[in-house]
Parts: structure tokens; C-alpha cells; sequence
């Protein structure tokens, strides 16, 4: 099943991108890169969230998809992440590359399996920002 | 409070929270009758954008405090 739901989210996520407006100057691309990829980092961290809320009880005792220490790791990765491209939009490309490689770095082998679908999403997404396409 | 949940519901759940990462544009146009952004609007959804995940990182550190540390 994981690998469907990888193959489901990574068919999407290629699916929902687009190109930058072609009317927007050199200055207003990089800030919708720097949007674009903001917004892969705090997808995330958003699953990381949800991921937390969920209690899978088969087979008990129940427990929750993502622990709360994984959750506060990647939450303690992108949210200075989010901050920083928000003071240095140009510097999108370099913080958000850090920030996937220390997510990545701080999950435990659990939490890198549960997340690792969104983590590749958002390491696919950066990658095609770099090469001025998505 | 957590969800319990039977794990063959799992894969719904996914797809409700799938991290699809929606392009700022096609949102735009959606709500803005299909035109595009001027730079200061996209300037706008950029920092909402951000202001928005921070705020949901930092709504779940303030309702899942770290436990205190046993005394040495």
C-alpha cells in the first residue's frame, strides 16, 4: 500500500504543477519559486500533522502514525525554514534543499517511512523549481 | 484528542491529506475569474502562505508540550 499511495501523491503532485505566469518579471518568478517551494516544505509538515492526529489500532495496542517527536522534528526543520525564505525569498532553492536533507536526517526509521512519500514529493517539486520548470 | 481509525481507512485519509502541492496561480485564477496575479498579490498569497504553515506548526507545539525532563 505504500507504494501506491507513494505513486498516487508523486503522479499528483507532477500532475498539479505549472509553469510561473509568463507575464511576472525576473523578481516576481523567484518569488513565486520561493511560494512554490515554501509551500512544498509546509506540505510536509502538514501531513506530519494530520499523519499525528491518527491512531491506528490494527494490531493493537493503538498508536499513532507519527509519533509526536517526529512530528515536533519536522516541525522544528521547516518552520525556520519557512521563516527564512520568508526574509530571503532568492534564497528559496538552498533552504529548501537543507530543510528536506534535515528532515530526512532527524526522523527516526519509522517516521522516514511513513513520511517518506511527502518528503520525495517535495524533494521532486524543488528539483523542477531549480530547473525553472513546475 | 486522536483519531482511532481502522488502518484499512488509512489509505482514504491519505488521499484527503495528500501533500498536493496546488500551484499559487491556478488558485489565483480560480478565485480571481481565471486572471492572473499582479506581482503585489502574488507578494500577498506568498506571505500568507507562510504565515499560514507557521501558524499550524506552532498551534501544535503549543497543545503537545514537550514532557518534563525526569530529575537527575
Amino acid at each position: 500500500m505504500r507504494h501506491l499511495i507513494g505513486g498516487v501523491l508523486l503522479a499528483l503532485t507532477v500532475a498539479c504543477a505549472s509553469n510561473a505566469p509568463p507575464t511576472l518579471g525576473p523578481a516576481d518568478t523567484r518569488i513565486w519559486q520561493a511560494n512554490e517551494a515554501a509551500m512544498a516544505l509546509g506540505q510536509v509538515q502538514h501531513a506530519a500533522i494530520e499523519l499525528n492526529k491518527i491512531e491506528a489500532c490494527d494490531p493493537v495496542p493503538c498508536r499513532k502514525l507519527l509519533s509526536d517527536m517526529n512530528t515536533r522534528a519536522v516541525i522544528d526543520v521547516v518552520s525556520p525554514a519557512l521563516q527564512t525564505i520568508r526574509a530571503v525569498p532568492d534564497g528559496w532553492l538552498a533552504t529548501a534543499n537543507a530543510a528536506v536533507d534535515q528532515v530526512n536526517l532527524k526522523l527516526d526509521a519509522t517516521g522516514k517511512a511513513k513520511l517518506r512519500a511527502y518528503v520525495e514529493a517535495a524533494r521532486i517539486i524543488l528539483n523542477q523549481l531549480a530547473k525553472g520548470g513546475v | 484528542m486522536a483519531i482511532q481509525i481502522d488502518a484499512n481507512v488509512i489509505l482514504q485519509l491519505f488521499n484527503i491529506f495528500a501533500p498536493i502541492v496546488s500551484d499559487l496561480v491556478a488558485k489565483f485564477r480560480a478565485r480571481h475569474d481565471g486572471k492572473d496575479p499582479t506581482p503585489e498579490e502574488l507578494r500577498a498569497e506568498f506571505f500568507a502562505n507562510i504565515d499560514a504553515y507557521l501558524g499550524e506548526g506552532l498551534l501544535w507545539k503549543a497543545t503537545h508540550p514537550l514532557p518534563p525532563k525526569p530529575a537527575a
